[in-house]
């Protein structure tokens, strides 16, 4: 998923703030986790500009998918 | 008088192997890739479950009553497991796991329920260090894309 996350970086930059957690090296990443209840990685988390998750996606996902959900914030 | 001594070690001999054979290791284990349904069975039956996944995926969620024992650490932690015992082992999609399970092969481990499709394919309740929330991410007053995600 990284070179697709990444490009997608490029793709929304300035528009859109983008956190990649690693779960396995980054402590905030897993307390988080914690908080928010993720269970399984990837998992994908869509929040908009008030802070309110909008949608939450687990597993592998397509390019279209990833920009559906993000075109979907406000 | 000789000929007959090696006559009866090779009849003890092949008598040992096809026990062994017939009843298998621990009462029949083995070592076998399972789904969820096998892994459970082998938990219905007393199997201790191995998280070999890090610490902080295992504080997101993990089966019931497993323990947490990274791959990288499992070596040095299995040398006091009882190598008789039942084990299920998993990870998040098989790949850690199976060297995992290859490491507890080569200590003498014979009965391990390897759940090879990892940890996402467990259809039941997990245990989990946090539960979901409403909880609002701070911004800085534009969309925030988050992903979580492990190199392994």
């Amino acid at each position: 998923m990284k070179p697709l996350v990444e490009g997608l970086e490029k793709e929304y930059q300035g528009k859109v703030e983008f956190r990649k957690l690693n779960v396995e090296t980054d402590q905030s990443g897993v307390k988080l986790a914690n908080e928010l209840g993720v269970q399984y990685v990837p998992t994908f988390l869509f929040v908009n500009s008030d802070g309110v998750i909008s949608s939450q996606v687990v597993g592998g996902q397509t390019k279209d998918q990833l920009k559906q959900a993000i075109d979907a914030l406000q | 008088m000789k000929s007959k001594t090696v006559i009866w070690i090779v009849v003890a001999v092949v008598a040992v192997v096809a026990a062994f054979l017939v009843l298998g290791p621990s009462g029949g284990g083995g070592i076998t890739n399972v789904d969820a349904a096998g892994a459970q069975a082998a938990i219905d039956k007393g199997a201790q479950v191995i998280d070999v996944r890090t610490a902080g995926e295992y504080q997101m969620g993990h089966v019931p009553g497993a323990v947490n024992t990274p791959v990288d650490q499992l070596e040095a932690a299995a040398q006091s497991w009882d190598r008789n015992a039942a084990y299920v082992v998993y990870c998040a999609t098989g790949q850690r796991s199976a060297t995992a399970v290859e490491i507890m092969r080569s200590l003498g481990f014979k009965n391990i329920a390897h759940m090879n499709a990892g940890i996402q394919a467990w259809p039941g309740q997990l245990e989990s260090g946090g539960q979901s929330s409403n909880q609002k991410i701070e911004t800085a007053g534009k969309p925030v894309f988050v992903e979580f995600y492990t190199d392994s």
